[in-house]
């Protein structure tokens, strides 16, 4: 990829893993030219678990493979995304050779997709998938078993049972926790998580956090946590990125972005979430539709939607911006107006 | 409405719109193979192919303009309640009767009195969950849906079928209809297609549709929507809904702004029924307990210290339907259960308002108070209960 500057490693404080510079992320379609990421910055700090949320198409997946650069074809991905080690040389991501990227994913950032249920090879035992990434990553299969063992066990199964199954003899929670770690086998820095409670059953669902949760503080890790399902990460996200049409629309840590939220559509979201403590007549939809990639509105993209919209943002595009001292970022001109229209609370009524 | 007709209200009006009793389902866990073989071979070999009871003497009365939210989850038989009580699996044993007649007769005679099987099909309609593998991606939304006015009314013109069509398209948001009757349904989203397969449902008018995990597969946006839709439709059709998911939150939702209930399934068995908001706020079972503790608030600081908290189980491993536990099928999990749930079976006891659950706990003067606890440690608290 041709590169008009050179990249420049700032990570001074050493609490950077990744960051993120003016991602864009395209894709020439018949119909037109569609962008998917629009210019998107930020930074991912290393032992913390940062959630993106968003309906589905609002571009968090993309994101999230944008950080590995595995964009697929036709899709052309530009900008920085720069990986700080712990130990070791920074390097763009999106810079690395076919070599190097192999590198880089699985050891240093590895992803659990979404659809646990397919992720293994139905004429293949469980083994045979650890085996063939033992060997794709140049490790002694013996000793990477040994590894694959105690991380089964950890996770609360059996492994020998485990390693000897095929995917059709394991329940959807056993597939869940051997993908998870098969994700882990490399003790990888980053590990970047797309919808891991789809399609699990409710019980299920609180286990797989449960283990989230203790795997994090174990072994270090950073976890990318990408959902469509805002209480899954209500309580287990230190920072929350809010994502609306290709782009992050507000910022900042988790608690604060939930009790005090300052853009419309999140606000929204909140109000459409439903919960076993709200009075229902909260309960509101989100009128209209989330935009097509190839023909995201003028100005800021939620204004169709938007209650608090008015013409400055049918023409001008919010920059996400936060007040002086704060890291609570949101890219809206009328915080205010939407806090007014919008009114939502958290509070339970006591049950 | 135009096509309304005389077959609408046949059938004994005291009777209630539907009754399930004793309903049990079970399925043979037969390979093709071990089908081929004489029976003769497999008693000397001693294979006994296993059944599996999907549904175990099950109860249910729905009314008209009722919602009973049917919560459960994997294997809990959920499904095959809903898809028995409108007549789509036949029960082993055990009735399900419409407007007082047994549906599976009904079948076998076509006809009994004045009602006919076609009128018993035609008043239950189902709604899938995934609505883009239930809608055909060949044909235009206007041949999807003129085809069960086509099934049901060979009468109607053509031209009255589409008006009727538009006329439904409107009504469920799908606006201006005249945009909508030429597209696919790729041409829509989510939320659009699931629309389409209410109307698809709706355009006969039934008495009952079974919505079998409606909102799970839309983004959450949407699901509030279309929940409000269905109680919408509800209003102008008078029909009621077998909701089945397994989603507390969606349950709550639909049947208490429709003054539903809740039922709770556990490997089979209905363990707890009764209005939804008191299903919600006072669960007796601790299954039902237990299910509602794993359901997460969106509140950042109640979410986080439910994380941390352990599951409150014996065990997260579910039972094998085929081998299902004695007594108690919960009491493997139960973290409150006895010796006593080990042997007795507890029967679903009704109280106040009809908030009934299986369980011993029910009873003060049951003799489980006195039997010792399957833990060691005792019994575990469930959400401070």
């Amino acid at each position: 990829m041709a590169r008009a500057t050179t990249t420049e490693f700032d990570d001074a404080d050493g609490e950077t893993v990744l960051e993120v510079r003016d991602v864009e992320v395209t894709f020439d379609m018949a119909r037109g030219r569609a962008r998917v990421l629009d210019g998107i910055d930020l930074d991912i700090k290393r032992g913390e678990t940062l959630a993106f949320v968003g309906e589905s198409g609002s571009g968090k997946t993309m994101l999230a493979s944008t950080l590995m650069n595995a964009v697929f074809d036709p899709g052309v991905a530009t900008g920085e995304v720069l990986y700080y080690p712990e130990d070791g040389e920074p390097v763009d991501i999106l810079d690395l050779n076919q070599r190097q990227l192999n590198r880089l994913r699985w050891e240093e950032i590895a992803m659990v997709y979404q659809g646990a249920m397919n992720a293994f090879n139905p004429t293949q035992d469980i083994g045979t998938h650890f085996k063939e990434t033992f060997d794709a990553h140049d490790v002694d299969r013996q000793d990477g078993l040994e590894r694959a063992r105690d991380l089964l066990r950890e996770l609360n199964l059996e492994p020998q049972r485990i390693l000897d199954s095929y995917q059709h003899e394991l329940s959807g929670g056993e597939k869940q926790r051997a993908l998870l770690a098969l994700s882990l086998v490399f003790d990888p820095e980053v590990l970047i998580l797309d919808e891991p409670t789809a399609a699990l059953d409710l019980l299920m669902q609180r286990n797989i956090l449960s283990i989230l949760y203790d795997i994090q503080e174990r072994y270090d890790l950073t976890l990318v946590f990408i959902t469509h399902d805002l209480p899954v990460v209500a309580g287990f996200a230190d920072r929350l990125a809010v994502m609306y049409a290709f782009d992050i629309v507000e910022f900042g840590e988790a608690r604060d972005v939930l009790l005090n939220p300052d853009h419309p559509y999140t606000r929204l979201m909140l109000r459409s979430t439903l919960d076993l403590t709200m009075p229902l007549d909260e309960a509101r939809t989100i009128e209209g539709e989330t935009p097509d990639p190839i023909n995201v509105p003028q100005g800021c993209p939620f204004h169709p939607r938007c209650p608090a919209a008015d013409d400055r943002c049918e023409v001008e595009e919010p920059e996400l911006r936060s007040e002086q001292g704060s890291d609570h970022e949101v890219a809206c001109f009328y915080p205010d107006i939407g806090r007014e229209r919008i009114p939502v609370t958290l509070e339970e009524d006591e049950i | 409405m135009s096509a309304e007709t005389d077959a609408d209200h046949v059938g004994d009006t005291d009777e209630p719109l539907l009754s399930v009793e004793n309903l049990t389902v079970e399925f043979g866990d037969e390979s093709a193979l071990l089908e081929a073989v004489p029976a003769r071979v497999k008693d000397r070999m001693g294979w006994d192919p296993s059944r599996l009871r999907a549904v175990d003497d099950v109860s249910l009365t729905v009314e008209p303009n009722d919602v009973v939210a049917v919560i459960g989850e994997s294997g809990s038989g959920k499904t095959t309640l809903g898809k028995s009580a409108i007549g789509l699996e036949e029960p082993t044993s055990g009735q399900v009767r419409y407007r007082g007649y047994d549906i599976w007769e009904l079948r076998r005679r076509k006809q009994i009195d004045d009602l006919r099987f076609e009128d018993a099909r035609k008043a239950l309609q189902i709604v899938h969950q995934d609505p883009g593998a239930s809608l055909n991606p060949y044909r235009t939304l206007m041949s999807i849906l003129k085809e069960p006015l086509s099934r049901w009314y060979p009468d109607m013109s053509n031209a009255d079928r589409r008006e009727r069509v538009l006329e439904l398209l409107d009504e469920c948001g799908l606006t201006p209809p005249l945009e909508y009757e030429d597209r696919y349904p790729h041409e829509l989203s989510g939320g659009e297609k699931q629309r389409v397969a209410l109307v698809r449902s709706m355009l006969v008018e039934p008495d009952l549709i079974l919505a079998d995990e409606p909102v799970s597969a839309l983004d959450s946006s949407l699901r509030v929507e279309i929940m409000d839709l269905m109680l919408e439709l509800q209003d102008l059709f008078d029909t009621s809904y077998i909701f089945v998911s397994h989603n507390l939150e969606h349950a709550r939702y639909i049947a208490n702004r429709a003054d539903g209930r809740i039922a709770i399934m556990y490997l089979g068995e209905i363990v707890e029924i009764g209005p939804a908001e008191e299903v919600i706020r006072n669960p007796k079972h601790p299954y039902t307990k237990i299910l509602k503790w794993a359901t997460l608030p969106k509140h950042p600081d109640r979410a986080r210290e439910a994380i941390a908290e352990d599951i409150p189980l014996r065990t997260l491993d579910v039972p094998d339907l085929v081998e299902p536990p004695s007594g108690c099928r919960f009491h493997t999990r139960c973290p409150q259960a006895h010796e006593v749930c080990r042997t007795d079976p507890p029967d679903l006891i009704g109280s106040n308002g009809g908030h009934s659950a299986a369980c011993f706990r029910e009873d003060p003067d049951h003799e489980y108070w006195e039997s010792p606890s399957l833990d060691e440690d005792g019994d575990r608290d469930i959400m401070g209960r």
